[in-house]
């Protein structure tokens, strides 16, 4: 009763606590903002462009909003208008907000890049999203073309050098400019779901969990207990199996043999269950809008509890053979430093961030999924090194077979699903956002619905913050260590494709 | 194909995308593609078969065809996944294997989204079949 009590004040804090600040948004900002939106619990602003600037002002030395971080600057088109999209948020006062700004489409690209030059004034890691070509030709001591490993075959390194030490680098994103802006145009919202898993092909449930969610706060729908039992459940999942994947590709990088072969058997290990409940391994197509597709029966439970006790005894063993070895945590110990102040302002998210020290997890943070029902810890960095970011990996996955043990425990006995017709519903136009905690950080996708089509998407995912942010990492680390950072950053391809 | 290059073939996997982790799974003690003599390489020059996979815009189809022509002969393609073999997921108009035509000479097609590493080694070693075959 208690429990339940404390839950219920704790929620309805969280959305006092948005009132307040849209209260002071329109105190502060009456004049500057055009309409502010409460996107369940993160804000929407329409801004003029010519207001841009005071708010961005505002929003940053404020001490009442206190806005440190930018997490993505995108540009999409809905109807004939063309919008800018500036999503911000602050770590420490555990808040986000979006800026929405019209552009005209026959400017386009001179008034993008005014809002980029505008936004850079105040968020140093706005620089990234101007025409940067010039950088090309002027670091081109030694070029990096995307590699064999994967995670790090989707951009180009142009190097500035002095004898083995790297002096500027610059990231090219180009070649994964391979996605239309229309490819979600003719396809019903139920058929999107399976095209967005592939935006984070490593941990393939969590957009699909994003664009779920939304619609779901969207419509104010009550999903049932079991149904986000089940969603948690693969979330977990595929939380071990993103980490484990990120050992091996460390572990290649490191040349570690052994310990390469052995956590790609627990990867196997950690698919064949995720396949076993889903029916596939790297896209699973299983989040529907108001539950899930399939129920997961008493074997599925028996083959997850059967798998787990060796599961954790194997990576105990990797941990071990890993980080046991002086020679090996050598190696990652003192490189690749970010510090606490350069993750925030870079708008970093999820390990990465918590390695540098900052205990920032939508889990915890936000009213996310039914996670605050179940004890685990946020395992934290200090350092922020290339192997306090392996450790995290490896007490996450610990913390994730727990909450496993917890959610097999405790699932209640419900239905799986909300019953709906999703073709027969006719949405007003409107706009949503939902953030989800994925392996690499805090995942972001933002809708505007109108009758029964998907106008726009805009997909926000974690991976560009640590791509950017490696561009500072780099500077005065050796040439031979390139690989080991970019691969400890834990870069996913599928979050940098952009059209 | 010659016995030496058959007992030691070497793979090149180009592009990115959800087949190249279904690719490198293979590597594994659990699928151990080695056991037939197949391994992955990192160098155009050294590589028998170049693996098509993953999404490709103009810049990577360019990358492509460099890398296809650096392979010394006798050499192989396989194309791998639906945006391969069909047209690309995000972007309908992009059609690969049309741009290639003429350029790059496929043998071997596997379709699937992505193809399990199950079916990445059987098109392999129909490859290595379909060869023999030929020679007789």
């Amino acid at each position: 009763m208690a429990k339940e009590n404390y839950n219920s004040i704790y929620s309805s804090h969280r959305y006092v606590f948005i009132e307040r600040f849209e209260k002071n948004l329109e105190y502060y900002l009456k004049d500057q903002i055009k309409r502010i939106y409460k996107l369940k619990q993160e804000i929407l602003c329409i801004v003029y462009k010519d207001n841009l600037y005071d708010v961005l002002k505002e929003l940053k030395n404020n001490s009442e909003f206190n806005i440190q971080s930018l997490k993505d600057i995108s540009r999409y088109k809905s109807g004939d208008k063309v919008y800018v999209l500036i999503s911000l948020y602050s770590a420490v006062s555990n808040f986000s907000i979006l800026l929405k700004v019209s552009i005209s489409p026959q400017d386009l690209e001179d008034e993008y890049d005014e809002i980029v030059k505008l936004t850079a004034d105040f968020y140093r890691a706005a620089g990234f999203y101007r025409d940067r070509t010039d950088l090309k030709l002027k670091y081109s001591d030694a070029t990096v073309f995307s590699q064999n490993l994967d995670g790090m075959d989707c951009f180009d390194i142009y190097l500035s050098t002095c004898e083995d030490k790297i002096k500027n680098a610059y990231i090219d994103t180009g070649i994964c400019r391979t996605v239309s802006d229309n490819f979600y145009h003719d396809l019903n919202i139920i058929s999107v779901i399976p095209y967005i898993s592939r935006f984070d092909y490593r941990a393939g449930i969590f957009p699909e969990l994003a664009l779920c969610t939304s619609f779901e706060d969207l419509m104010q729908m009550k999903i049932p207990r079991r149904s986000q039992y089940i969603r948690m459940l693969l979330c977990e999942l595929y939380r071990i199996s993103n980490h484990i994947y990120f050992i091996v590709n460390i572990s290649k990088v490191l040349g570690c043999d052994v310990i390469y072969n052995l956590a790609l058997t627990e990867k196997e290990r950690a698919l064949r269950i995720i396949e076993f409940i889903t029916g596939s391994r790297i896209v699973p197509n299983f989040i529907r809008v108001g539950g899930v597709r399939k129920n997961i029966s008493e074997e599925d439970t028996n083959i997850v509890i059967s798998n787990l006790p060796v599961l954790y005894k194997n990576i105990v063993k990797i941990e071990k053979m890993l980080l046991g070895n002086t020679v090996i945590a050598g190696k990652l110990k003192d490189i690749g430093v970010i510090n606490r102040e350069s993750a925030l302002e870079f708008g970093l998210t999820g390990p990465n961030l918590r390695a540098s020290g900052v205990r920032y997890d939508l889990r915890k943070n936000r009213n996310l999924l039914m996670y605050k029902k179940f004890s685990f810890i946020t395992p934290i960095g200090k350092f922020g090194d290339c192997l306090s970011r392996v450790f995290i990996r490896f007490q996450e996955i610990y913390q994730s077979i727990s909450i496993i043990r917890q959610i097999l425990g405790e699932m209640p006995e419900d239905s799986f699903k909300r019953i709906i017709s999703m073709p027969s519903f006719e949405f007003p136009f409107s706009a949503m956002t939902s953030s989800i905690e994925c392996p690499h950080g805090d995942f972001k996708v933002f809708i505007e619905v109108k009758e029964n089509k998907l106008l726009s998407l805009v997909i926000m995912g974690p991976s560009k913050n640590s791509l950017f942010l490696s561009e500072e990492v780099l500077r005065d680390n050796k040439l031979e260590d390139l690989n080991l950072i970019l691969a400890s950053l834990d870069i996913s391809s599928g979050e940098i494709m952009h059209s | 194909m010659s016995s030496l290059v058959k007992r030691n073939l070497s793979l090149l996997v180009v592009g990115f995308g959800c087949c190249k982790q279904e690719i490198f799974s293979t590597d594994g003690p659990l699928y151990d593609i080695q056991r037939f003599g197949i391994n992955f390489v990192n160098v155009p020059e050294d590589a028998d078969i170049l693996v098509i996979q993953g999404f490709f815009n103009e810049i990577g189809e360019e990358r492509l065809i460099n890398l296809y022509n650096r392979m010394h002969n006798p050499k192989w393609a396989i194309a791998v996944g639906k945006c391969v073999v069909t047209n690309n997921l995000f972007c309908r108009e992009y059609r690969l294997l049309d741009r290639l035509r003429g350029k790059i000479h496929i043998d071997v097609f596997v379709p699937g989204c992505p193809p399990r590493p199950e079916a990445f080694i059987y098109s392999v070693l129909r490859l290595l079949d379909k060869d023999q075959r030929e020679e007789v």
